[in-house]
């Protein structure tokens, strides 16, 4: 069993927007925000099994009022999460945290449901899947990029 | 009839690869550690002997010349290019009527002999790459902890070196060891054409004794984990974010 500080900053570009916010490791709920009404720093503790673990960022209460279209179709004012600044057992994560996020969601509820990449915005109701191995630090070790892409 | 020559990081798998190389190709000489220490030069080109020979043992490029001053690094620094020089030449000379096979280490490598692979259309250059974790904490353990057994040394008499769980704190002369030594690698690494990549962790070299899964347990070794961590990570961010 090993504890893992996690910490991340939660901000939103609206906050008048009563977008919620959940973290579940495992399936097991760990914060639950019901409005995210200001700048969150988030810190969690977790005890983690060595193996795989599912670490999932749901957004969720965004309706079609938090978003404003023009005439042509445009969005011109939009609420949307963001999750920025990751850390893992204090480290930052930078890149390696948004490799490893899958984001699912189904444009709320307008079109059929998919797994895109995550780039830190979270626009639609849904959740960000985020894997990573216990003992953390060699999980990190062996995940860090090394390679050139054009070598791969 | 073809060259070979492997290029890697350090403790990457470079002795099997260029073993299994010299293996598949017979009519090839293997120049094993060429450009570090092994090879004594004979004033016949042909003959390039496979003997250890003290006197051709080159100064290690940096440990050893922390604790000097300006111009003592500065001279030997100075003989240890004149060295590869001469090495360099002999080998251009036994290239001209033999093939042979090697790997040139990051130590060794400068833009010379980097010219003469890239400029023979009889070379080909490998690269094999494994994780950088596994390289760091290799690497450390095999200098400064374990004795390096690819040296011949009096067993009875060479130093005995303390390993014991959790007792190595890495220390920062090696980080910057680590961060030279990383920064040349790509350099070079930047410039090969390379005949073949290959990932240490999918290759099956031929010799058993060459392939060590990553261990990932030899982190619980260092007292520093943190700071390996966070070190090995910068240094990929920072040097892909310079140069790519």
């Amino acid at each position: 069993m090993e504890q893992i500080d996690i910490s991340f900053d939660l901000t939103s570009t609206d906050y008048s927007a009563e977008l919620g916010f959940s973290v579940t490791l495992d399936e097991k709920t760990i914060i639950d925000i019901l409005h995210v009404d200001k700048e969150t720093p988030v810190t969690l503790k977790i005890e983690a099994d060595d193996g795989d673990h599912e670490l999932k960022f749901t957004m969720k209460n965004k309706t079609a009022n938090h978003t404003t279209v023009d005439e042509n179709g445009q969005v011109v004012k939009d609420a949307y999460l963001n999750i920025s600044n990751f850390y893992l057992k204090n480290i930052k994560l930078g890149d390696i945290f948004l490799e490893h996020c899958k984001y699912h969601h189904d444009f709320n509820g307008s079109q059929d449901p998919v797994v895109v990449p995550f780039y830190g915005d979270i626009g639609c109701n849904g959740t960000i899947v985020f894997l990573f191995r216990s003992p953390a630090y060699y999980w990190i070790l062996e995940t860090i990029p090394y390679r050139k892409s054009n070598y791969v | 009839m073809y060259n070979h020559v492997v290029y890697s990081l350090a403790k990457s798998g470079s002795n099997g690869l260029t073993l299994d190389i010299a293996n598949e190709n017979p009519q090839c000489t293997m120049l094993h550690s060429y450009f570090s220490k092994r090879w004594h030069i004979n004033d016949d080109w042909n003959r390039l002997t496979v003997n250890y020979h003290k006197k051709d043992d080159y100064q290690p490029p940096t440990n050893n010349m922390l604790n000097l001053d300006y111009n003592e690094n500065i001279k030997l620094t100075k003989i240890r290019d004149q060295q590869t020089a001469i090495k360099l030449d002999s080998l251009k000379q036994f290239s001209k009527n033999n093939n042979f096979v090697l790997f040139c280490s990051v130590s060794y490598i400068d833009l010379h002999i980097l010219h003469f692979f890239q400029n023979d259309p009889r070379t080909k250059i490998y690269l094999i790459e494994r994780n950088i974790g596994d390289v760091f904490i290799s690497l450390y353990i095999n200098t400064y902890i374990q004795w390096n057994i690819t040296r011949p040394v009096d067993s009875v008499q060479r130093p005995k070196k303390v390993f014991e769980k959790n007792s190595i704190t890495i220390e920062k002369f090696f980080f910057d060891d680590f961060t030279t030594r990383y920064k040349k690698y790509i350099k070079f690494r930047d410039r090969i054409n390379f005949a073949k990549v290959i990932q240490y962790e999918d290759y099956k070299f031929k010799n058993s004794d060459y392939l060590h899964e990553w261990n990932n347990r030899k982190l619980d070794y260092i007292q520093n984990k943190k700071e390996v961590v966070e070190f090995l990570m910068q240094l990929v961010k920072a040097i892909n974010v310079i140069d790519f």
